[in-house]
């Protein structure tokens, strides 16, 4: 791989981390966030190390490494967030379960963060979407066409042919949700974790 | 034995929950290495985020990591890892100042071909139609000349001749 491969990987990490951080901090607010104690340079730089010193079993190509360590750092994400003996103070520490007081916070089960029809039911996630799509009506459509699909996880063509649009005009939609929900939601969670 | 099984089932049960976090994540933001470099900044910077502070924390981690394992040992930094490394090593002052200095020469680049095209276009307009007319061409003249008198005959006659 080249410097420019290389740097291309380390900005797919850096975003897939800062995606799936913010999504965890909508999504039962007072328990996974607070969790977590890492930053998203914190789970980039764990992958990094141990893609860099051939901890990671892979024999694909090239190519498929961005994909691989991605799903290798969601799986870190969803690790640290599943455990119930640790959280994080708001500084972004980390707080054993022994030295923690009784939280009376309601938790949610750890088999409904990560599943699209309880986020986008859960209640925190909704308003913060909601907030981003207010103004405009093509993602209001968009999010509207994703919730329409009752049982599958439709895909990119799915959502188009449900709403008449070319597949590209969907890809724009997500961009453009992915950017709104970055400004409008990762304020709370970088409250928390260190940068 | 038990306990492997009961390991490998947590183990199941976190990539299946992992699978389906990473799907509802791409349903509806998209994959990010469908995005471009410049699609991916944009994405963090709408996130609040300084781009350059994340590198340099992410290269701390794997600088610190690459001398604690390697380098105080005096073993050779596996060849991922130091590639990583130097691909997302900072820039040093020097640099600073060299993209800093090239950014202003760009600008002043673009400054200046923005001037000269505006220029060139304010010198290649045509005089408006009726500055063209001799009333306007005369207007300020105290003088006239033997060819300036003969073109305001000619153009006298012009108009008597259209109102017969």
């Amino acid at each position: 791989m080249t410097a420019a491969e290389y740097q291309r990987l380390y900005r797919i990490l850096i975003v897939r981390a800062c995606r799936a951080l913010r999504f965890a901090a909508w999504k039962g607010e007072d328990r996974v966030l607070e969790g977590s104690g890492q930053s998203p340079a914190d789970y980039v730089a764990e992958t990094l190390i141990q893609w860099g010193t051939n901890q990671l079993p892979f024999t694909g190509p090239p190519e498929a490494v961005p994909a691989f360590l991605t799903r290798v750092m969601t799986n870190k994400i969803v690790s640290t967030l599943r455990k119930p003996a640790v959280k994080t103070s708001r500084s972004g520490k980390t707080t054993l379960a022994d030295e923690l007081t009784e939280d009376a916070s309601p938790q949610a089960k750890p088999e409904r963060l990560f599943d699209l029809r309880s986020l986008l039911r859960d209640a925190a996630f909704r308003a913060a979407l909601d907030l981003c799509v207010a103004d405009d009506e093509d993602l209001k459509e968009y999010v509207l066409a994703i919730e329409t699909f009752e049982d599958t996880i439709p895909a990119a063509h799915d959502i188009a042919s449900l709403l008449g649009v070319p597949e590209t005009e969907i890809y724009n939609r997500r961009r453009k949700l992915a950017r709104r929900l970055g400004k409008h939601g990762f304020t709370g969670s970088r409250r928390r974790s260190n940068v | 034995m038990k306990k492997r099984i009961e390991e490998n089932g947590k183990k199941n049960e976190e990539n299946r929950q992992a699978k389906a976090f990473e799907e509802s994540l791409e349903t509806l933001l998209g994959t990010e290495s469908d995005l471009s470099n410049e699609e991916l900044d944009e994405e963090l910077e709408a996130c609040g985020m300084d781009a350059a502070e994340l590198k340099a924390n992410v290269h701390k981690q794997l600088f610190d990591y690459a001398n604690h394992h390697y380098r105080t040992l005096d073993k050779e930094v596996p060849e991922k890892l130091d590639k990583t490394l130097k691909a997302l090593r900072p820039p040093s002052a020097a640099e600073k100042a060299k993209a800093v200095v090239k950014t202003a020469e760009n600008l002043v680049g673009s400054f200046l071909d923005t001037a000269r095209a505006k220029s060139a276009r304010v010198l290649n307009t045509p005089l408006p139609g009726q500055t063209r007319q001799p009333q306007f061409a005369f207007r300020n003249k105290k003088e006239l000349s033997a060819a300036d008198k003969k073109l305001l005959e000619s153009e006298q006659a012009d108009v008597e001749s259209n109102d017969e």
